[in-house]
């Protein structure tokens, strides 16, 4: 955490803790953690990592502690849709009646509030010229322009994870959360996802990543954060994914959270 | 000045009614002679417009019950609304009003027992609407007749009167509205909650808005189908679009479509055999999605069929 400060931070928290209905889920999380890096977020199944997406997202509330992102607060972040989001596998309903395509506008609603104007008020196809175009362009970036018109359960594994990918690029953000992107992706949607992570980095722009996958880890990640019920350590791929700093954190979880 | 607002608006509304009413007889008249027939009588007029009304708002709402998996929900709302119908009718007030506090309250109580007991969502929505629906039996049984408490428990459509259909009208105009002007802000909060808490809207608002709309559809329906089965007009219709549908506009239509055709087709052999009008209507809207599940694209039907071309 010796980072020159002169860095903006993409995530922030302080004394972060988040509970569901008084279990507590993270506990003294505390992170700097500077923009414009790609981030992998690993740890033990029931650490904390989706729970700490969903703090980001704003989607859960922490019971204490402040978190900030891209220098705002979670509220004004959320506003202003910098942070986009990823949804895993289990976390949508694949057979909801929705195109690729209305998928991929909807990265757009927020920008379209933003705008002002009539136009927000009405349903999506309303929308207005502009908006498609983006959808249009943030299509084409992830390959999925030609299953625009298709049902989302139609699609294979790594096909779905695109249309994600292609809703945040929609969306404009300048951080953007991953729940296990690689999971139950074939080799084909695995290096185009990789590619726009590593390019939307090379941008300046900030991605933070939940992953089992360590090796991606090790090829991708500047920076990798071990969540174990609180942080259990933050370093760079080869520090963190040494055989000692995992046995750390993957052993804390049992041991129940860190002690004060 | 409120009862100023409140008496035009009732005037504009019994207008617009009228019109309605009007161009429903033209529109009848069109029909065989034998299905007309019953169709003379003001009272099935109106009863038929406010079944349309019902079927229509029924359907867009059963969208979202069917696809947030809010069946259950929807059930406890409809029975937890009962206690507050029964008070508001006793003292004068608006029945919406009513409906709206004991909704409201008893979502609170389910939410409370949830955070406070060990007690899961299911047990803690049971106990909530079944305590309020029991409630509301005791104080209708103290101040009114059992006829009248079958009325709100069951229905009754034929005893509509030009004052509830201009409420019902009302009531289901703000229903299309809303859904029409935050249709949006629906959609990303039914299918991805955290997308939608992401880019800014209000997750927590929109989830209440929603149970609002219901309890306003279920407050619309009570006449016609009655507290007890107007869950069926809130899951049947859009679950028979599901089978259907792969986008949710064309999923609403359908929806909409079965809504209206179980609720006409329901009044009029409810009148025919002289038979509830609320179980009848149920009735007919199962049998449109018994018949579309067994010819939808994955029913038995077509299965059959591509096996034998196969």
């Amino acid at each position: 955490m010796n980072q020159p400060v002169t860095v903006p931070l993409a995530i922030e928290a302080r004394g972060v803790a988040a509970d569901y209905s008084g279990v507590i889920a993270l506990d003294q999380v505390d992170l700097q953690l500077p923009s414009g890096r790609f981030i992998a977020v690993i740890g033990p199944n029931g650490a904390g990592k989706s729970t700490l997406l969903k703090l980001l997202t704003g989607l859960k509330k922490p019971l204490r502690g402040g978190l900030r992102v891209c220098g705002m607060a979670i509220r004004a972040a959320r506003r202003a849709n910098a942070v986009a989001y990823v949804p895993q596998e289990t976390d949508i309903d694949w057979t909801f009646p929705i195109t690729v395509q209305d998928v991929v506008l909807s990265g757009r609603y927020g920008r379209s509030r933003q705008a002002g104007g009539w136009r927000y008020w009405l349903p999506p196809r309303f929308i207005g010229a502009s908006h498609r175009a983006l959808t249009q362009q943030a299509m084409e970036a992830v390959q999925i322009a030609g299953l625009a018109h298709r049902p989302i359960g139609a699609l294979s594994g790594g096909q779905k994870k695109r249309v994600f990918i292609a809703r945040s690029i929609a969306q404009e953000a300048e951080l953007l959360l991953l729940d296990e992107p690689l999971a139950g992706v074939d080799r084909h949607s695995e290096q185009i996802i990789i590619d726009y992570l590593r390019a939307f980095v090379g941008r300046g722009k900030s991605v933070l990543m939940v992953t089992h996958d360590l090796p991606t880890v090790r090829d991708c990640a500047d920076r990798v954060v071990l969540v174990s019920r609180t942080i259990a350590g933050v370093g760079t791929p080869d520090e963190m994914l040494a055989p000692e700093a995992l046995e750390k954190g993957y052993h804390l979880i049992e041991r129940g959270p860190a002690q004060p | 000045m409120i009862t100023m607002l409140h008496n035009g608006l009732a005037a504009v509304g019994t207008w617009w009614a009228e019109r309605l009413l009007d161009w429903l007889a033209w529109l009848i008249a069109w029909l065989p002679e034998s299905v007309a027939a019953p169709f003379e009588y003001q009272f099935m007029l109106r009863a038929l417009l406010t079944s349309m009304v019902v079927g229509v708002v029924c359907g867009v709402l059963s969208c979202y019950v069917v696809l947030k998996r809010w069946a259950l929900l929807g059930d406890a709302i409809s029975h937890a609304v009962l206690p507050g119908v029964a008070l508001a009718y006793l003292l004068g007030l608006p029945v919406l009003l009513g409906a709206f506090a004991s909704g409201g309250l008893t979502a609170l109580g389910i939410g409370f027992i949830q955070r406070n007991t060990r007690i899961k969502e299911d047990s803690a929505m049971g106990l909530m609407f079944t305590a309020a629906f029991a409630l509301g039996i005791v104080i209708i049984s103290r101040i009114a007749t059992s006829t009248h408490l079958m009325h709100i428990l069951f229905g009754n459509v034929l005893g509509v009167t030009m004052g509830t259909l201009v409420t019902t009208l009302y009531a289901g105009l703000v229903a299309l509205l809303a859904v029409f002007f935050f249709y949006k802000h629906l959609l990303v909060y039914t299918f991805d909650p955290s997308h939608a808490s992401a880019i800014g809207l209000s997750t927590g608002a929109i989830h209440y808005g929603l149970m609002l709309l219901l309890t306003l559809t279920i407050v619309t329906s009570l006449e016609t189908v009655g507290v007890i089965l107007v869950v069926a007009m809130l899951i049947i219709p859009g679950a028979t679009a599901s089978l259907v549908s792969h986008r949710l506009p064309r999923m609403m239509w359908i929806a909409v479509a079965v809504g209206v055709v179980s609720s006409t087709v329901g009044l009029y052999f409810s009148f025919r055999l002289d038979v509830a009008s609320g179980g009848m209507m149920v009735l007919v809207a199962f049998a449109i999605f018994v018949l579309v599940g067994l010819v939808s694209p994955v029913g038995p039907v077509r299965r059959q069929l591509r096996r034998r071309a196969a």
